[in-house]
């Protein structure tokens, strides 16, 4: 076990170079960063003085082996435009976005497991396929009208909630609203067809032979079964959410993540861009080892070696 | 005369289908005395499972019981409300599933399993107590180290021993009733035997009376006191075990025992049924097995009337209205060396 965990670590750090690298690269195709830091009326000779202090005018191979030295040690380079160490100006976003990603993401899920439990008690076909419904009506809806239906109806209309920036909880419920329905509709159909395949299995019908209620079958007996395939989804799920939810925090101006990394690429800020995806990499393929590892504490069918 | 442990009158079962209801168990009546093995026999489909998951009341949702009534110790479970049927459930009526592969919860311990089955009908029993029932449990079904292999998993066990763990589950609570659903079928032919007579112990110990579903004649031979032969959903015979193979009074009962492998016949081709069983959907009029029978096949009465279980004399009962003239060929249609062994 531990030695599964120390070779998944040592791929997850080759994940995050490779991806480090390739956006180092990548970044450089999107232009000359010194046209939008400068004014238009600057004259070549101011840009190729920004270039040098900016260490942009060396050749690119000398560029990357310097900032992989940097990097080792937590240093992306400073901000081009904020003078401020990038990876700083990440981490200071990173609470924003953890906290949207978390709220959307329990209630979502939360949400989504009450209602099927509620199904299959009630047995109702009314309203499993009502859900259903509403859960493809909900992921049919881009996320950015979504949001703006939210701004419109409670802000707008009602008055009732902030429609931008972070501070209070009332700023984070529109946002985590908008977030949470995507999520709720995902694993709504998602346990549907996970409890739909588990109730048929012969293990149920044991469980009621033993005399047990159907609560007691429900909750003890499908639940963690229906939960396995959930598990794997909501992992990588919960991994793009931590990643910034960039439509969302862009409509609601939540100050997370994925509005900076927006920013930074618009503006050709080539620091804050590379230390963004060095933490949502970061983020995502540690989520991935803690899901699998989740799984061999959930299903004991699994065993890692 | 004392009161069956169960008994079945007229019962029938439908399957709701695209074309309207599916009619698989149709006036199935039989009884089961204190502390007797009824075997019931017949090929995949006949209804003999559907039969016994009606007396569970654990039909699937797709199916209901429209007819007839199922009575438990004289008292009416068809008509029982769930609470009631939980109680009974796992408690004096228990059932051995087919497939101890996936019967079993995967992800909770066989321990936790059978605890549960425990717990479930005696409330006040205390934690330790009932961990001590569970080891007394697979120790009694010859589970070697029942104390370690109660803390693993299903999938850590092998399907001889699964079936065991199925069975201890099933005697936990010392049912009056045990219903043992083809417990064999999925086994390996060396533990079949083993597991076979692992059931027949404890039964013997807890006194249960048992329902012993199979399609195989050999095993029903050595454990039940009585057979009932199922044919697309209905009893084609009921009788006295060795009545059965020595006097079989139905032609289907007669092509059965023709088709089993007997030990004086070397090199011969086995016997076997002509046709398909009936599809449950087309009935044929009268009796389902006239087309496939070497004595109805041209008469008009098989087709056109359907024959009711009727007594013969000695217990035996046959649905079949040539049933003495299916008896007295009976000698001449079933090789010598097959019958009851032992």
């Amino acid at each position: 076990m531990l030695r599964y965990i120390l070779r998944r670590v040592v791929q997850a750090a080759l994940t995050v170079f490779g991806v480090v690298t390739a956006v180092f690269f990548l970044v450089q195709l999107s232009g000359d960063p010194s046209a939008l830091l400068l004014p238009p009326d600057a004259t070549p000779e101011d840009a190729d003085r920004l270039r040098t202090s900016l260490g942009l005018d060396r050749p690119l191979p000398v560029q990357y082996i310097q900032f992989l030295g940097n990097a080792l040690t937590g240093d992306f380079g400073n901000s081009f435009r904020q003078r401020t160490p990038a990876l700083k100006l990440v981490l200071e976003r990173l609470p924003a976005t953890l906290e949207l990603a978390f709220t959307a993401f329990a209630l979502g899920l939360v949400l989504a497991f009450l209602a099927s439990l509620v199904v299959r008690l009630t047995r109702s076909e009314r309203l499993r396929t009502g859900l259903l419904w509403m859960a493809f009506s909900l992921q049919a809806i881009p996320t950015f009208f979504f949001g703006l239906l939210l701004i419109l109806v409670f802000s707008v209309w009602l008055g009732w909630l902030p429609s931008l920036g972070r501070g209070t909880p009332q700023h984070l419920i529109l946002p985590a609203l908008t977030l949470a329905t995507f999520e709720l509709a995902l694993y709504l159909r998602l346990l549907n067809s996970a409890f739909l395949q588990e109730m048929g299995q012969d293990y149920v019908r044991t469980a009621k032979a033993k005399g047990g209620s159907r609560v007691r079958v429900l909750v003890r007996h499908v639940l963690p079964n229906a939960m396995l395939p959930i598990v794997t989804i909501a992992g990588i799920n919960l991994g793009v959410l931590l990643g910034g939810a960039i439509v969302t925090e862009t409509v609601f101006s939540w100050p997370g993540v994925g509005r900076l990394v927006v920013q930074a690429v618009s503006q050709r800020d080539y620091p804050v861009v590379i230390a963004c995806v060095f933490v949502i990499s970061l983020v995502f393929v540690l989520l991935n080892l803690i899901v699998d590892l989740l799984y061999a504490v959930l299903d004991p069918r699994v065993r890692y070696a | 005369m004392s009161v069956p442990v169960l008994e079945t009158r007229d019962l029938a079962v439908e399957f709701a289908g695209p074309e309207g209801p599916v009619r698989v168990v149709d006036k199935v009546s039989f009884t089961l005395d204190p502390g007797e093995v009824l075997g019931l026999v017949g090929e995949s489909g006949s209804g003999k499972s559907v039969t016994l998951l009606a007396v569970m009341g654990l039909l699937p949702p797709t199916a209901r019981i429209v007819s007839g009534e199922v009575r438990f110790l004289g008292q009416r479970i068809d008509t029982a409300d769930e609470t009631a049927l939980q109680r009974l459930r796992g408690g004096d009526m228990a059932m051995i599933f087919q497939d101890p592969m996936t019967s079993l919860n995967p992800v909770l311990r066989i321990g936790t399993q059978i605890a549960e089955a425990i717990a479930l009908h005696r409330p006040g029993l205390g934690r330790r107590a009932i961990a001590a029932r569970v080891v007394e449990l697979l120790g009694m079904v010859g589970v070697p180290d029942p104390e370690a292999r109660s803390r693993q998993f299903p999938h850590e066990f092998s399907g001889g021993m699964r079936q065991r763990a199925m069975i201890a589950m099933a005697i936990a609570n010392e049912p009056k009733l045990l219903i043992a659903d083809e417990p064999t079928t999925a086994l390996d032919v060396t533990i079949q035997a083993q597991v076979m007579e692992v059931l027949e112990e404890v039964r013997a110990r807890t006194g249960s009376s048992m329902v012993l579903v199979t399609h195989d004649l050999g095993l029903v031979a050595e454990t039940a006191q009585r057979i009932a032969v199922m044919y697309a959903g209905r009893i084609a015979e009921l009788a006295p075990t060795e009545a059965i193979f020595e006097r079989p009074a139905h032609p289907y009962t007669i092509g059965l025992l023709a088709s089993l492998p007997s030990l004086d016949a070397t090199g011969e081709m086995l016997a076997s049924i002509p046709g398909q069983p009936p599809d449950m959907r087309q009935r044929p009029p009268g009796c389902a097995f006239h087309p496939r029978c070497h004595l109805g096949r041209d008469r008009t009465r098989c087709a056109g009337e359907r024959p009711v279980l009727a007594a013969l004399g000695d217990g035996r009962l046959a649905a079949c209205h040539y049933a003495r003239e299916a008896e007295a060929g009976a000698a001449t249609a079933i090789p010598s060396g097959v019958g009851v062994a032992g």
